[in-house]
Parts: structure tokens; C-alpha cells; sequence
């Protein structure tokens, strides 16, 4: 998509990608909670060539305060690329693009934090892209949503966000930067694992109906193996130990 | 034993009416909403690891005055809300005049769904130093009615006053007050842990 393809092979003769893998696999995932001392809740992950920090606040009071709502929570979230995160300099700030995955993001986050638990608050959750390699709105909720879980927020799931796209003619899933700009078709799609509902779901370049059913379930696998990762990091945060002596309890 | 719990995982079947905190019903199961320790032989429940205070009337906590006005005072209670305290019209009792950046140990009176917060019996503490540790474990200072506060308070010779919402007063010399607050900051980094109580034993009999 994006533009024309300058003659760039993204599948080999032995059908694997440019960085080795094969159709179906995930890039290398990496994921740290609590890293942010100041917030209330953090999480860092690098997915292939992304680096991605999350920091949710709150519940606290709502600024500005027309905003409040008697019911639930305000939820606001802010995806934002730093200005070196890409090979160009990006200008920094909100643009057209960043706008949207804000807003789009917020929106799957709706359905699953637990807001009306919190009324007349705010949960703040910023979301910022150090380093980018396609996929950056799914990196970016993945992580969002084991921060809002590291913040003590009540959510009914996690989120767990995974593409799949098009390139050379073949469904493929999680397509690296040269593959998403020089590939045929990229679909972000974000599920509540739980109940598989979608969360976030979007689709750019052109599919045809077998190729784009094909690609969803492609997605929804590689969320769900996201979803496990998941799990694992934030199981693995606490270690369930006794310090030298006989057990106390609570 | 203790487990880990993230958000959604399953907790068992629904036989209950009333929900504890954190926990929710789909169907006729229970699930997690919160990233917590269970103990599922003692029953549902999910001490949360990480989470703002939320008022619950009757709590004793710790506020910092923010603001004086005609009727009484605004007052942050370390909470996503703030609390009213207001001066009696009638009362036998002497009410203190505050300053904003008192800090006080107020109880909860009231609260609503709309997390108005009324405050009462207001206590201002001078001297001594305020702490901040996360609101969820706080039960661990206090420990099985109120064993590590004891243990903390007699070996150290410190006075303390433990507000739910995280804020901790300590007052006494300066030597037992960092002693003290090391204590403090290791429950709260080793809650989640067996044997703290002897393991703080150890920590503040060592010292002396």
C-alpha cells in the first residue's frame, strides 16, 4: 500500500520475509510492567523494531472539569510518535493520524475498563512511540492495557491487539514497515480474548473476501499469542515467596 | 495459598449475591476484574496490588488541608476525590482552625455515588513526618490485628498513626523514624510475600 512497490521482493523463492520469517509468525515480543516510577501505572514493550512506553494515571479528579461524568469515569488516551521514532523527523505533536488511533483506542478501552466504578474521575492513559516498525496501534494497546492492569484499574479482560495484512499476493501476519508500505493490505484488529469480542478492528488496502477472512482469523490467532504473552509478563512480576521464616498470613 | 489473578480470568461459579470488589459476574461465573492475589481457600476475595484509595465511611485517614472556606474545608484525602470537612454550627467540642497544608486525621462521615466525601472529628497532627506507601497495603502495616504496627511501634519507640488511604505519620527521633520508615517500605515492596512479620522482626531487632 502507500505507494508503488520499487521492485522490493518481500517474499523469497522459499516463501519466507525479509527479516526470516515465515507467513504466519509474530515478530519478537518483549514486555515490562512497572516501569515508570512516577505513574500509577506502567508498561514498556518492543515488538520487532517497536519501542513503545505506556503510563495510565488516575482515577483522579477531572481536568477540565465540564468533563465529568456523574456515571463513569473519563477515559482519555493519547497515542503520540516521538519525533525520531521514524526514519524522517516527524513533526511532533497531534496530527490527522494520531488523532484517530487516539480515539479509536480510547473507544476499545471503553468496553472493557470498568469506569462506572469511578464516577466523576478521570483515567488518563498516554501511550508514546519511541521507536516505530508497523503495527504501532496494536503495540501501543497491548501495552496501554497492562498498564491500566499494573494501575489497579478494574477492566473486564485485557486487550490484546495483533494485524495481519497482504504482500506479494500471499496473507501474512504482522507485517513489518517494508512490508506495510510496499505490501498489498494491512488490517489492525484488537480483541477482548475472553470472549473474542473486536475491539478495534480497521483495514487498509484492497482484499478479496476469501483474503480478507483468511486475514482476520490470521489476526485473531496472533492476538490471542499476544494475549499469552500477556498473561506470562504479568504473572511473572510477583514472586509468590516466603522470606526466610514460617508462613504469616494476612 | 496465594495466586496471582489478572483481569478476566475465571474465579469459580456464581453463588453469591453481594460482589466483593474487583470481582464481577458474566453468566453464571465469576471473574477477575482487578490485577490481585487470591487465596481461593478462604473465600473470593481479591486484595488488589496497585489501586488509588476509594472512602469507605468510617475510615480513619490522613488529609492535607487544601483550602479553608466559610463553612469548613476542603481536604485531599490522597483519593480521586476530595473531602469536606465542615464545622458544626452547635458543638460542645473544640474544633480545630486549620491552615491550608495542615494535615489531619479526619474520619469519613459520609460519601454518595457521585463521590462527594463529608469528613468528621478532625485531628491536627504536628510534628513528625507523613509517608505515602500504596492504599492496598496498608493492611499489611496494620498486620493481624494490628501485630506489625505493634511490633513496629514498640521496637522503635516511634509514634504512628496509619490512615487507610496510604498516608503514614510518624513522629519521634529522627534515628527510629528512618528506622521506622525502612520498615514501612519493605512491607509495602514484600507484600505479596509469606513471612514478613518475621522478616521485619529480624530487620528492626537487627539494628539496635
Amino acid at each position: 500500500m502507500g505507494g508503488h512497490n520499487p521492485g522490493i521482493k518481500l517474499l523469497d523463492k522459499d516463501g519466507k520475509r525479509i527479516d526470516g520469517r515465515g507467513l504466519y509468525d509474530l515478530r519478537p515480543i518483549k514486555m515490562e510492567i512497572g516501569v515508570l516510577k512516577k505513574a500509577d501505572g506502567s508498561a514498556y514493550l518492543e515488538w520487532g523494531g517497536n519501542k513503545v512506553m505506556a503510563a495510565v494515571y488516575g482515577p483522579k479528579p477531572v481536568m477540565p472539569r465540564h468533563l465529568a461524568n456523574p456515571y463513569k469515569a473519563v477515559l482519555m488516551y493519547r497515542y503520540n510518535m516521538a519525533p525520531f521514532s521514524v526514519d524522517d523527523r516527524k513533526r511532533p505533536g497531534p496530527d490527522r493520524r494520531s488523532i484517530e488511533i487516539s480515539k479509536i483506542s480510547r473507544d476499545a478501552l471503553e468496553r472493557i475498563v470498568m469506569t462506572e466504578y469511578f464516577p466523576n474521575t478521570m483515567i488518563e492513559i498516554f501511550v508514546e512511540i519511541l521507536q516505530a516498525d508497523a503495527g504501532t496501534r496494536c503495540a501501543a494497546l497491548t501495552a496501554a492495557s497492562l498498564a491500566l492492569a499494573d494501575a489497579g484499574i478494574p477492566m473486564r479482560d485485557l486487550v490484546a491487539a495483533c494485524a495481519a495484512g497482504k504482500i506479494d499476493g500471499k496473507v501474512a501476519l504482522d507485517l513489518k514497515k517494508e512490508e506495510d508500505n510496499y505490501g498489498e493490505s494491512d488490517m489492525p484488529l484488537a480483541i477482548s480474548p475472553r470472549t473474542g469480542d473486536i475491539l478495534l478492528f480497521q483495514m487498509d488496502g484492497l482484499l478479496t473476501k476469501e483474503e480478507y477472512l483468511e486475514s482476520l482469523h490470521l489476526a485473531l490467532e496472533g492476538a490471542k499469542k499476544v494475549s499469552e504473552m500477556q498473561k506470562k509478563a504479568l504473572k511473572d512480576k510477583y514472586k509468590i515467596e516466603t522470606l526466610g521464616g514460617e508462613d504469616d498470613k494476612v | 495459598m496465594r495466586e496471582i489473578v489478572i483481569p478476566g480470568e475465571p474465579l469459580g461459579e456464581a453463588n453469591q449475591d453481594r460482589l466483593p470488589y474487583g470481582v464481577f459476574r458474566e453468566g453464571d461465573k465469576l471473574y477477575s476484574a482487578l490485577y490481585g492475589l487470591v487465596e481461593p481457600d478462604k473465600g473470593i476475595r481479591i486484595t488488589p496490588l496497585n489501586g488509588r484509595y476509594l472512602p469507605r465511611v468510617g475510615d480513619v485517614v490522613i488529609g492535607i488541608v487544601i483550602m479553608a472556606r466559610h463553612s469548613g474545608y476542603v481536604v485531599d484525602i490522597n483519593s480521586p476525590y476530595v473531602g469536606h470537612l465542615s464545622i458544626p454550627r452547635h458543638s460542645n467540642l473544640k474544633f480545630p482552625r486549620l491552615n491550608p497544608g495542615d494535615v489531619v486525621t479526619v474520619k469519613i462521615a459520609s460519601k454518595n455515588e457521585v463521590g462527594d466525601v463529608a469528613l468528621e472529628s478532625p485531628r491536627r497532627l504536628v510534628k513528625g513526618k507523613l509517608i505515602e506507601i500504596l492504599p492496598t497495603k496498608i493492611p499489611r502495616v496494620f498486620g493481624k490485628s494490628g501485630s506489625m504496627l505493634d511490633l513496629i511501634k514498640n521496637t522503635t519507640g516511634v509514634q504512628m498513626i496509619v490512615g487507610r488511604n496510604g498516608r503514614i505519620w510518624l513522629r519521634g527521633e529522627p534515628d527510629a523514624i528512618i528506622k521506622a520508615e525502612r520498615a514501612i517500605r519493605f512491607i509495602e515492596e514484600n507484600a505479596h510475600k509469606y513471612g514478613v512479620t518475621d522478616a521485619v522482626k529480624k530487620m528492626l531487632e537487627g539494628d539496635i
